[in-house]
């Protein structure tokens, strides 16, 4: 399995995305590239 | 995706007017200048990267790869959209969103400090933190150079192919991978 260890966290007021690999690859790139969803 | 890239642009530019009013020299606004620059580069990639993946045929392809001159060149391995490595350009469109856009934005609102001066409250630079913009955005622009590797990443590599494949599934069994992403 992967650990991912990343310090804090910091949000802009928008959705955050995941590292966690599962979450990633379950997505669309479409739906990550497209302005307006986040 | 532009959403939290407009947002990093905009504090880019609020940090920029502070400092051309700031007494204390010039330090940060190239660097600041930049990183603007660099961003608007990104915003590129990834507007060519989804007009790519919208494309309905390979005849599409270069008619919208024309549509970005600047980058265009960088994408001739793309005949189709097909030709896009999906995996690896996820990866690192989140980690653009989550850590390094995200990263930058939180220093760059840390430049400037509240301090009495001469019985009065001014802004004052925080040199530490106008440093780690120009080391954070040394590293986004790296990244925003490579961007378009990654799109072209060739499909045969062991990394191009989702964590559900045979080969990965074979890997996980023997192997604990630790992964450290540090701030600074």
């Amino acid at each position: 399995m992967t650990e991912y260890h990343h310090e804090g966290h910091y949000s802009l007021g928008t959705k955050t995305l995941n590292y966690d690999a599962d979450d990633i690859e379950t997505t669309d790139l479409k739906d990550l590239l497209i302005p307006s969803k986040i | 995706m532009s959403k939290v890239i407009q947002i990093l642009k905009s504090q880019a530019a609020s940090c920029l007017e502070k400092l051309s009013q700031c007494p204390e020299g010039s330090e940060g606004i190239t660097d600041i200048i930049n990183l603007m620059h660099v961003a608007d580069i990104l915003q590129k990639h990834f507007e060519l990267t989804l007009a790519l993946l919208q494309t309905d045929s390979e005849e599409e392809v270069e008619p919208t790869k024309q549509k970005f001159e600047t980058i265009r060149s960088q994408y001739e391995g793309i005949r189709s959209k097909e030709d896009i490595t999906i995996v690896p350009t996820k990866y690192v469109v989140v980690l653009f969103h989550d850590k390094l856009i995200v990263e930058l934005t939180r220093i760059l609102k840390k430049c400037f400090k509240k301090s009495w001066t001469t019985g009065r409250m001014q802004l004052v630079k925080d040199h530490d933190n106008i440093a780690k913009v120009k080391i954070l955005g040394g590293r986004f622009e790296v990244a925003v150079q490579h961007y378009a590797q990654i799109v072209c990443f060739s499909k045969d590599d062991i990394f191009a192919l989702p964590k559900s494949s045979p080969i990965w599934q074979e890997l996980y069994k023997s192997t604990t991978f630790k992964v450290f992403l540090l701030s600074i």
